[in-house]
């Protein structure tokens, strides 16, 4: 429960941080972030703000690289990675769970075939193809969902294919078979959704995975384009102030924060997968001690 | 001249790109791109110069003569540099590491000062003979008609010299030119702009046991031909004559204000190695390369590391400082180097080259993200040396493009420019806001009045967002739809011109009139995106930096002569006939030539009309910095990257030499 409150807290956080404004019209007016996070203070807002300034009563994170309110930067940037992350997930697990329906309902060549596929994926570094991705198409968000989706679903794929080879045996299965019911029919209404728990599992890790994957590019200058709130990016912004020239004072806050809500957020979710797990049973989806790391 | 910094790039053509922000070129080449903003800078040098403007907190103490009495010979300087060498072949490289890991090793005719003097150096003199008033139209009767194709590509075999003025390329099948062979034949006529004779030095010997003679310049000459710094050589070079084993003549193709740097720029040759077809004269190649330096390539490692050794026969230590007609120093002042060995480290990530000078595995660096300079120099065991470049860092609009040819708009997103908090919160104060578009070493020829420039020019730079509210509400009243999206873009591996674009984006969003974006690619990804002439099209603001010269040319021609279309560095395919116009009369013109205060009256009408048109809006002049350990003693910077270690290490010409304390560092 607990990772579902500061999950749910970080996303509310992030949806609130400031107004959402789609044609013109105001669909989200409120503002928590007390900045816009691309606002340079020092422009206008507060001429006294420098960069790099410490942790203060008006800038409760401090002030990053360029000058920008940290605090609203890490608050607005859940919008990129929590969005990422569940817009990929959403993406990777409908087409896992269709891809795996399909390979082990009809067997066969098909199945070898489909797994032969997976398998080519698996073969390949997950991050390494997705950075190559990136980098081929450039980078902006549809370009990083792209990336973690393109081959993304594979892992989902073959649990679902697995889930679906025990249960095709089930007797509710061979019953609607018999009454005469459509392959299609089998598979939407019968097959995936009976795979679901242990897809769900994986699905909720698979969350925090991507989270830090899209945090990963944005490290190597990969993700989205500099200056964004993105919580990597920002990352990548104060990575030149790890070393510093002799006696110079490293702006800890400036890497703490961003690097802090990563933290809280992947942890929330690993949380969230365990709970889901057990609720689920454990040892049937047996998923449980995956997750965690890109 | 345009400079990358640390980074760059071929096909640039005597110009260096600045990956980073300092930058300048040595004698007689006109611009280096640069990368890094702070880092490599380009790479001539040469004109005149620059009083070094140092940063108020600065310790040196530059004035003072240096007590050279404890000089202590021999030793290894370490040195970090930002960018792999990219090459050892002068006439095939334009970037400012690979030019400064050449000068160990190669020498032209004249030497400049930091003031942009020049003085013989291999030539033991050299003269003005003769200037004719002529124009290139002279040359009609020598020249031969060559095919031209629908890309203007002409059918040409060997350099072309000059092109007739009156022939379009694009719109004619047939275009008159003059190569080589026909510019012997004009010369032979008596028809050239002017004459330099160099007598040179008899005795200077080569690092492979060759003696230099009238014919390395010439061979030398050749290899230039058709060369990466080929348009920059031959805009103003027409002929090199051998007249005797040691005098050899220069002819300009016209009346040159700049002739006496540019035409000697040749870095010479060895004949072994003039035959070697371009970009040979490198290790990677199985070529060490071989000039008249102080100092021979002993060792190379791609992306490593090179490594250098005093060279036994150097001609100046054979022959003693005092050989130079126009030496006056102190006799203590060494013959040549005193430094035996060098060794070039190739560190591009500049946080690492910081922490690589405080753990004593380098002497000395450049190109440090500003934030940390104030802490070295805040330190007892370190030095910070700086000196005003002419490397600049300029945003280039999409002239060619709706709506940004208006200029109006243009004007609007330059009073959006906070040149000031660039300088201050970007920079940390280590570089000047660019008021006018010349930086002081280049005021002397480049303007008539500099307090009376900037007095002109400087209400129109200044951050004044009412003011440009009022331009861009003339340009909606127009019929231009506003908020426009716009993307910015630069090079990812300057951290600090990275944040300056993003201050700019954010400086035109807080507007109101804008919504932009900020994009960055790799540097050698970059320069060939804002290379490739189709890229004045895309509709982006392109940010990059550019090593000048002591030329004020290189402060405007590069970024705007249509000549310089898809080269370094007019990156948006700006053509304004009336600006190509002046700036070819405040240069190659006889008038010019005789007087300088005409030169520079004409380059002030030359300021005035760039900052009407705003083609471009020059953010700042950066600084040449060296970070070094307190070992390394008497280091002095000079203002073009390229050129700072060769001539920390010795030059006669200001008497500078530097040499390693090994009292203080008993580790080493």
């Amino acid at each position: 429960m607990l990772g579902v409150a500061v999950v749910l807290l970080m996303s509310l956080a992030a949806i609130f941080a400031r107004p959402i404004v789609v044609a013109g019209i105001p669909i989200q007016p409120f503002g928590l972030a007390p900045h816009d996070p691309g606002t340079i203070l020092y422009l206008g807002a507060d001429p006294s703000a420098g960069i790099y300034d410490p942790p203060s009563t008006d800038y409760p994170m401090g002030t990053d690289n360029s000058g920008r309110d940290l605090f609203s930067r890490v608050v607005y940037g859940g919008r990129y990675s929590i969005s990422i992350g569940f817009i990929v997930i959403a993406i990777n697990g409908t087409i896992g769970a269709v891809y795996g329906a399909v390979s082990g309902y009809y067997g066969g060549w098909v199945d070898e075939i489909m797994m032969r596929i997976v398998d080519t994926i698996f073969a390949f570094p997950f991050l390494i193809l997705a950075l190559i991705i990136v980098a081929v198409l450039g980078s902006s968000y549809w370009n990083l969902v792209l990336a973690f989706t393109l081959f993304g679903w594979a892992g989902y794929g073959r649990l679902v294919r697995g889930e679906v080879l025990s249960i095709k045996e089930n007797e509710y299965v061979l019953a609607a078979k018999a009454l005469g019911a459509k392959d299609r029919t089998v598979i939407f209404k019968h097959i995936i959704p009976n795979a679901m728990p242990p897809l769900l599992v994986l699905a909720t890790l698979g969350i925090g995975t991507t989270v830090i994957g899209v945090a990963a590019l944005g490290f190597l200058g990969l993700g989205l384009g500099p200056g964004t709130a993105e919580w990597g990016t920002m990352l990548d912004a104060t990575r030149e102030t790890l070393i510093q020239g002799p006696e110079g004072q490293i702006p800890w806050w400036a890497t703490v924060f961003p690097g802090g809500a990563i933290f809280l957020f992947v942890m929330a979710m690993n949380l969230i997968g365990d709970g889901v797990n057990d609720a689920l049973d454990a040892q049937e989806t047996g998923i449980g001690s995956q997750g965690g790391g890109a | 001249m345009a400079e990358d910094d640390n980074t760059p790039a071929r096909r640039i053509n005597r110009r260096r790109l600045l990956q980073g922000m300092g930058a300048a070129g040595v004698i007689g080449v006109a611009g280096c791109l640069d990368g890094n903003g702070d880092d490599d800078p380009g790479d001539d040098a040469a004109d005149d110069a620059a009083d070094d403007v140092d940063t108020d907190d600065d310790d040196d103490d530059d004035d003072e003569p240096a007590d050279l009495s404890g000089i202590q010979e021999g030793g290894t300087l370490r040195i970090g540099v930002g960018a792999n060498i990219d090459s050892f072949d002068p006439p095939y490289s334009t970037d400012t590491t690979s030019s400064s890991a050449q000068f160990f090793i190669f020498e032209s005719l004249v030497a400049s000062d930091t003031q942009g003097n020049y003085y013989p150096w291999l030539a033991e003199s050299y003269e003005l003979v003769e200037t004719n008033d002529i124009d290139r139209t002279a040359y009609e009767e020598y020249m031969v008609s060559v095919a031209a194709d629908e890309e203007g590509v002409l059918d040409a075999e060997g350099q072309i010299i000059v092109q007739h003025p009156e022939d379009d390329p694009i719109e004619e099948d047939e275009v008159r030119i003059l190569t080589t062979e026909e510019a012997a034949e004009a010369v032979e006529d008596g028809t050239f702009g002017m004459q330099y004779r160099y007598e040179l030095r008899e005795g200077i010997e080569f690092h492979n046991g060759e003696e230099l003679t009238a014919e390395h310049v010439v061979e030398t000459a050749r290899r230039y031909e058709g060369s990466d710094v080929s348009a920059q050589t031959f805009d103003s070079v027409l002929y090199v004559e051998e007249e005797d084993e040691y005098t050899v003549s220069i002819y300009a193709q016209v009346p040159d204000a700049e002739g006496e740097g540019q035409l000697p720029g040749f870095y010479i040759h060895s004949l072994e190695q003039a035959e070697l077809e371009g970009g040979e004269v490198d290790p990677r190649q199985g070529n060490t390369p071989i000039g008249t330096g102080p100092y021979e390539l002993v060792d190379f490692e791609d992306e490593q590391f090179a490594e250098y050794e005093k060279f036994d026969g150097y001609w100046l230590e054979e022959m003693g400082v005092d050989s130079l007609d126009w030496f006056e120093g102190d006799d203590e002042f060494p013959d040549g180097p005193v430094i035996d060995e060098i060794e070039l480290e190739i560190i591009p990530d500049d946080s690492t080259r910081a922490g690589a000078l405080q753990n004593d595995e380098i002497d000395v660096t450049s190109g440090l993200a500003t934030a940390t300079l104030d802490d070295f120099d805040a330190s007892d065991d370190f030095i910070v040396e700086t000196t005003e470049t002419g490397g600049y860092t300029y945003i280039q609009y999409p002239a060619n493009v709706e709506p940004w040819d208006d200029e109006r708009l243009r004007q609007a997103v330059n009073h959006l420019v906070p040149r000031e908090a660039i300088v201050e919160n970007v920079l940390n104060g280590w570089g000047r806001p660019a008021w006018t578009d010349i930086p002081e070493l280049a005021e002397e020829s480049g303007t008539a009045d500099a307090e009376a420039l900037e007095e002109r020019i400087r209400p129109l730079n200044e951050h004044d967002p009412e003011r440009a509210e009022e331009l861009i509400e003339e340009v909606e009243a127009d019929g231009v739809e506003f908020p426009i999206e716009v993307q910015l873009e630069t090079n990812s591996d300057n951290d600090d011109r990275v944040q300056l674009v993003e201050l700019i984006a954010a400086s035109m969003e807080e507007s109101g009139y804008f919504e932009t974006s900020v994009e960055t690619y790799e540097w050698n990804t970059y320069t060939e995106r804002v290379l490739n002439p189709e890229y004045g099209q895309e509709g982006h603001i392109a940010c990059i930096g550019l090593s000048g010269t002591f030329n004020p040319e290189s402060f405007c021609d590069a970024l705007h002569n249509t000549a310089n279309i898809g080269q370094c560095c007019n990156l948006q395919a700006i053509s304004d006939p009336e600006f190509d116009e002046m700036v070819d009369a405040a240069r190659f013109d006889i008038d010019v030539v005789d007087d300088d205060e005409l030169r520079a009256e004409r380059y002030d009408e030359i300021w005035d009309l760039l900052a009407e048109r705003r083609y471009s809006s020059i953010t700042h002049f950066g600084l040449t910095d060296a970070i070094m350990s307190n070992r390394v003693q008497n280091f002095s910077t000079h203002p073009f990257p390229e050129s700072m270690y060769s001539f920390a290490l010795h030059a006669p010409t200001e008497e500078q030499v530097i040499w390693m304390d090994d009292d203080e560092d008993d580790d080493e």
